[in-house]
């Protein structure tokens, strides 16, 4: 049996080497949108990746951008194309018509403007990721994170725990902020919880999330009594493969910092 | 089983460093990775060893190390980087076993302004088998604006001692695929740098409110290397930081012609 299947997964590997570029794309990226009442401004990088990795034979490509309410639903799809070597500079407030939310999903597809492109096979499959910054123009307060995770990836079971790497020193936090997306087509629900040096924790947050939805829940550090000086976040488990938490974490003087968990 | 953490300073933006260490598990079978880990430093400044502990400390597992970068002997010259080399070993055998190591910058004059990043530590390549080999890489993108600059922190490593340079090619290319600026660092082989991107642009006009992107390309033949991307709002001080994603993040193909056409777009006519 497993002969036949290393012989299936080898089959499969030359018969997608022969099909064209527009089959051969990852499935979309997407990453979570803050916007609205929180003062924040989002902004992703779109790239023409292949043109960077496989330059004499670089093409146009075609990004299809959708933003979702915090409830799942679909709100916008538009297109964007870019030229070999080019960029985009997605700011969802300019870039759809429709009113924003104060926190969705953005998901962002790409594949080449001609569905039959043979010249970059050797690539294999691409993930077309993107840069997300966060930027707060009051404060000057930025947050630079690289690409969360894709459409529908492969759940986890239920008993894959997760447990970030992330040592937070809570003395010099006044909050945290704690949002997750949920990429999939099932409703998700968990508790993200605080912990101190010695795995006791402190506090945490409870999060029920629509499919293709988010949720953004607030951590008051006065909240978290530890004697400890680092904190981490843990889940029993995250809506799928590599939806960690983005975190931004706000000092006494309402600054932030922020990244993935 | 053996890794190697490497970071450099951060000086020229006005940024200290903290690392922290750590000694976790990350497979599904936790009770085979609990066994302490040994932990070594290098230090490195202006391409010259200043400094080598290879019984640093021993982290127990689950437990964590700080370094600061107060406490290593660099130079106060703050236009010299540092480059730190933290090697990492635990169990048995020369294998290489994935591990995250956090860094914690902070504003050298405001110490609550400050960032973190996360990534793991790299292979560590014995002598015998240190080759450099092509790598391309997409820096995390650069934003430019009056009051935003983008920084990007070049870390290298060999275990080789010869007095060979690493010479890495810079290209800038705006949002609509136009080449608008390139240039070679060259670098010792064990040396950190950093790049000023506004500098690099060398912008006769101003730069108004508006945000400006780019992208940045770095070409290069090395053994390790790590590149970070620093975003600094310069009227206020605060950061942002993240790593750069090597090219398996983006495709999964054919690695050993991606390396050898790395170089062909340096001759391309695109140039």
């Amino acid at each position: 049996m497993r002969i036949f299947l290393d012989k299936l997964v080898a089959l499969k590997r030359v018969v997608k080497g022969a099909l064209p570029r527009g089959v051969r794309m990852r499935p979309p990226v997407v990453q979570i949108y803050i916007g609205g009442n929180q003062g924040i401004s989002s902004r992703y990088s779109l790239t023409n990746v292949p043109s960077f990795y496989s330059p004499s034979r670089a093409y146009p490509v075609i990004y299809d951008c959708s933003i979702y309410a915090q409830s799942g639903e679909l709100l916008e799809k538009k297109a964007v194309q870019l030229a070999p070597y080019g960029s985009y500079d997605l700011v969802p407030a300019e870039f759809f018509t429709v009113d924003l939310p104060e926190f969705g999903i953005f998901v962002a597809k790409m594949k080449p403007r001609s569905f039959f492109t043979y010249s970059d096979r050797h690539l294999g499959d691409i993930t077309a990721h993107f840069y997300s910054l966060y930027l707060d123009e009051v404060t000057g307060s930025l947050a630079l994170v690289h690409p969360q995770t894709t459409l529908n990836p492969s759940k986890w079971g239920n008993e894959r725990k997760w447990k970030s790497g992330l040592l937070i020193d809570l003395r010099k936090m006044s909050k945290i902020l704690i949002m997750q997306i949920n990429p999939t087509k099932d409703y998700f629900s968990n508790r993200v919880g605080i912990y101190d040096e010695d795995g006791l924790e402190l506090g945490g947050a409870d999060f029920k999330i629509s499919p293709m939805g988010c949720q953004a829940k607030e951590v008051l550090s006065i909240d978290l009594s530890s004697g400890n000086k680092f904190i981490y976040l843990a889940a029993e488990q995250l809506s799928s493969e590599n939806t960690k938490p983005i975190i931004f974490l706000y000092d006494k003087e309402g600054n932030f910092s922020g990244l993935h968990s | 089983m053996q890794g190697q953490f490497i970071y450099a300073t951060s000086r020229a933006i006005g940024l200290r460093v903290n690392s922290i260490i750590r000694n976790t598990s990350r497979v599904l079978n936790p009770s085979a990775e609990q066994s302490d880990m040994r932990i070594g430093i290098c230090v490195y400044q202006c391409g010259k060893e200043i400094y080598k502990n290879t019984n640093y400390s021993v982290i127990k597992h689950g437990d964590f190390l700080e370094i600061n970068e107060k406490d290593l002997p660099l130079s106060t010259n703050l236009k010299h980087e540092g480059l730190i080399i933290v090697s990492c070993s635990r169990g048995d055998g020369n294998g290489y076993f994935p591990q995250e190591h956090q860094l914690n910058y902070e504003s050298i004059e405001s110490p609550s302004k400050m960032a973190s990043v996360v990534y793991d530590q790299l292979p560590v390549i014995s002598s015998e088998f240190a080759k450099p080999r092509p790598i391309l890489l997409l820096a995390s993108k650069v934003w430019l604006s009056s009051k935003l600059n983008t920084y990007i922190t070049f870390a290298n490593s060999t275990p080789n001692k010869s007095e060979e340079k690493v010479i890495w090619y810079i290209s800038l290319f705006d949002c609509s695929g136009c080449l608008v600026q390139e240039f070679q660092l060259k670098s010792s082989e064990n040396d950190a740098h950093i790049l000023n991107v506004k500098d690099i642009l060398k912008k006769t006009a101003p730069f108004s409110r508006e945000i400006e992107m780019y992208t940045l390309v770095s070409r290069g033949e090395a053994i390790s290397s790590v590149l970070l991307t620093f975003l600094k709002d310069e009227t206020q001080g605060n950061i942002a930081v993240e790593h750069s994603l090597s090219p398996h993040y983006y495709i999964n193909g054919d690695f050993s012609r991606v390396r050898e056409e790395a170089f062909i777009f340096q001759e391309d006519a695109l140039f």
